[in-house]
């Protein structure tokens, strides 16, 4: 009997895959644990094993091809067994045509037997979600029948013996594409498929600048002293701490303070937020991830420059998991250190406000006396959502970041 | 090589060696010097270490819990006896508010290295005063460490370990295991606080335990053992601080636990535990976590009563059995 390859689902909040690479071609001979293919989710790339010994028999989803949590990718099984020849079998079609405990690669949802809740296990519940047994038909033989874990062991083991039927079945819908064709090739031009991290890039910017009545005010800040600091507390405790970390610590501490800002708009809803989860822009070769410093205002200096540290550098190695870029309440883009003067960045959604940090300058100030000296000045640009924020009480917020970093001291207390 | 030895007297071993090491120990309680302990447990300590160095207290148990703390605090290592654990109510300001306390109140400025040995627990006929199990008062208050041995060598390997921490030590002793002789390792040994001891290997549940306990959990997981059921015995031994990783090792091994004290059920140690498993551990969990304790009521003076009031053998293999579904 031939085993079905499904899409996994790799995060709480992932709905579908695209099929990045097959490392395995047709009629390879796999192992266990052994990659098979590689799938691009959401923002990351990630290695699908095979969970059987076997022949890979047939290749259902093709390179390119986006596929949805547990949509069927290949077909594993024995030397010249046949199997269902139909392309891209929705994963609901194969379990209704089989109810025996069809294997999946993903945790099954639990399907109530006649409208009443299923007893299990939560041990009995993991193993089921680990082999992929539909419990929803077993017969528990703990207390008060509920599934314990032998039951899902036994019901594993019958499903194993149990032929797999694979029916035709429709492809998935796929997300309405953006129409094709309509940019005339000119002349050495490159044709590449919208794929992966680039794709929910341009779709995430596409839906917040469509939806989100934005304004963006720029402030000036004198940054003299807060340079000064910086250099004085690394020197004298031996550290690193950069200028951004000094910016994430002033914000999350404003941002504290300032809560009308952590406000995200979910219909006729405002959903004022409990936490300060401040997403950072890393920029990538590739496109750019935002991940998380979650309850950033609860963080000293030297935990917020070690996290945001740890997060980017595991962002650029593809290295971050899948709930590390989710959960922001705030966002900050950091493009200093390219000299940007000033800019208009783009709500990360469901975010009510961003803040663009900009290069540090000198510039020459004039005193009460007349007298001239040079100071050191920064631009921080916030765009927010008019919808949920005033202009006036934006512009409080900047103030209050203004009035930190300004006064550095104030940072840390 | 080894010996067989009381545990009262492993108990007389670990202070007689820890009073010799360090002049710094001193004993005190009710009785503990011209009779040398109602359990004979420091027989003859008086005539060798002389007058100032095991106190005879009068019944005044606030007061003289009152004075090893303060004597803590300058330095010296007081191992004090309550004659029974009930009577730690009447001491409950020294011990739970002060001696926990200071540690934290003076910002480590000054800490309270003395030892509480409380003899505890039913079977005694000893009635409602005298038979109870506290070990929920006091792992519930933070800046106590709490010990519960229930062999010869852990008593004294623990207790010796007690005397040297620098926190107050809570050392409950179970009155029936006394007199229970046992193998005990020859010469200086200590046993580490926080660190569970494995008394029976099992596969198919954990029962935590320990004090008296562990041997009743012993005697249900050898019957269990000819119905096929595979029981592991963890003796928790130091209850505060505990040893969570001996619990999630065992438990993700055997997926199924219950935990056994004398203790009344509600409110209980047993329940701390229990919700610990079932909070941090529930995906490996094939069945609720089942408490094996005494009953929500006051020990009995009744022999028949009280025997019905703490867990036998027979409870825990019923317990087991339920737990799996037998």
């Amino acid at each position: 009997m031939a085993f079905e390859v499904k899409m996994p689902q790799l995060g709480l909040t992932m709905e579908e895959g695209t099929v990045t690479r097959w490392v395995k071609q047709e009629g390879d001979a796999v192992k266990a644990g052994e990659v098979i293919l590689e799938i691009t989710t959401d923002k990351l790339t990630s290695e699908v094993e095979s969970e059987h010994d076997g022949i890979l028999l047939k290749i259902v989803a093709q390179e390119g091809e986006d596929i949805p949590v547990k949509g069927l990718l290949a077909y594993i099984g024995e030397a010249g067994e046949q199997v269902g020849g139909v392309p891209a079998a929705a994963p609901e079609a194969s379990v209704e045509a089989a109810p025996a405990a069809v294997p999946a690669a993903a945790a099954p949802v639990p399907a109530p037997v006649s409208g009443g809740r299923v007893r299990i296990s939560p041990l009995a519940r993991k193993t089921a979600a680990r082999l992929g047994v539909d419990y929803s038909g077993i017969k528990g033989t703990g207390p008060m029948g509920r599934i314990v874990q032998k039951d899902v062991l036994a019901a594993a083991e019958a499903a194993k013996a149990a032929p797999v039927i694979a029916t035709a079945a429709p492809a998935a819908p796929k997300p309405a594409a953006q129409a094709a064709g309509s940019v005339e090739l000119m002349d050495g031009d490159e044709v590449v498929k919208l794929s992966g991290m680039r794709k929910v890039v341009a779709e995430r910017m596409t839906k917040s600048a469509q939806e989100i009545p934005v304004v963006t005010q720029n402030v000036k800040i004198d940054v003299t002293d807060l340079m000064a600091f910086r250099k004085k507390v690394n020197n004298e405790l031996g550290v690193k701490y950069s200028l951004n970390d000094y910016i994430l610590k002033a914000t999350a501490k404003a941002l504290r303070n300032n809560r009308h800002i952590l406000v995200s708009i979910d219909g006729d809803k405002i959903i004022k937020r409990a936490h300060v989860n401040i997403g950072m822009a890393v920029a990538l070769d590739d496109g750019l991830i935002v991940p998380v410093l979650k309850d950033a205002d609860k963080m000293g200096l030297d935990e917020i420059s070690r996290t945001a540290k740890d997060l980017a550098e595991r962002a650029r190695t593809n290295k971050l998991g899948m709930d590390e870029y989710k959960g922001s309440t705030f966002s900050i883009s950091n493009l200093g250190m390219f000299g940007v003067e000033t800019f208009d960045p783009i709500i990360n959604q469901p975010d009510s406000g961003i803040l663009g940090v900009c290069a540090v300058q000198d510039e020459l100030v004039m005193d009460e006396e007349g007298n001239i000296s040079k100071r050191q000045f920064m631009r921080i640009s916030f765009t927010f959502d008019h919808r949920l924020i005033d202009g006036a009480t934006a512009a409080k917020f900047e103030l209050a970041v203004r009035e930190l970093l300004e006064n550095p001291m104030q940072i840390l207390l | 090589m080894s010996r067989k030895l009381s545990i009262s007297k492993a108990i007389g071993e670990a202070l007689h060696e820890e009073m010799e090491r360090d002049e710094n120990v001193i004993i005190m309680g009710e009785d503990m010097g011209k009779m040398g302990n109602v359990f004979g447990i420091t027989v003859g300590f008086q005539e060798e270490f002389g007058e100032h160095r095991v106190y005879d207290t009068p019944i005044s148990e606030s007061g003289f819990c009152g004075m090893a703390v303060g004597a803590a605090m300058r330095g010296i290592r007081p191992v004090v006896e309550l004659m029974y654990d009930d009577f730690i109510t009447v001491a409950a300001d020294p011990i739970m508010n002060q001696a926990a306390k200071m540690r934290y109140m003076t910002g480590g400025q000054a800490t309270v290295p003395m030892v509480l040995r409380l003899p505890m627990g039913a079977g005694r006929r000893n009635a409602g005063q005298h038979s109870q199990c506290f070990e929920n008062l006091f792992c519930h208050m933070p800046g106590l460490k709490v010990i519960a041995p229930s062999s010869a060598k852990d008593a004294k390997g623990l207790l010796k370990s007690a005397v040297r921490d620098d926190d107050p030590v809570i050392c409950i002793e179970h009155k029936l295991l006394y007199a229970k002789k046992e193998e005990i390792p020859e010469g200086e040994y200590t046993i580490p606080l926080g660190v569970a001891d494995v008394k029976r290997e099992g596969t198919d549940i954990t029962i935590i335990t320990w004090s008296r306990e562990v041997y009743f959990a012993l005697e249900a997981a050898e019957e269990l053992a000819k119905e096929g059921v595979s029981a592991e015995v963890l003796d928790l031994r130091t209850l505060v601080p505990l040893d969570w990783e001996a619990i999630v090792k065992s438990v993700s091994k055997t997926h199924n636990a219950i935990v056994v004290s004398e203790e009344v059920k509600r409110g209980s140690y047993a329940a701390e535990i229990s919700a610990q498993i079932a909070e941090e551990l529930f995906d490996e969990l094939d069945a609720p976590v089942e408490r094996v304790c005494g009953l929500n009521i006051v020990s009995p003076f009744s022999p028949t009563l009280e025997d019905e009031n703490f867990p036998h053998p027979a409870d825990i293999v019923k317990a087991v059995r339920r737990v799996l579904n037998r």
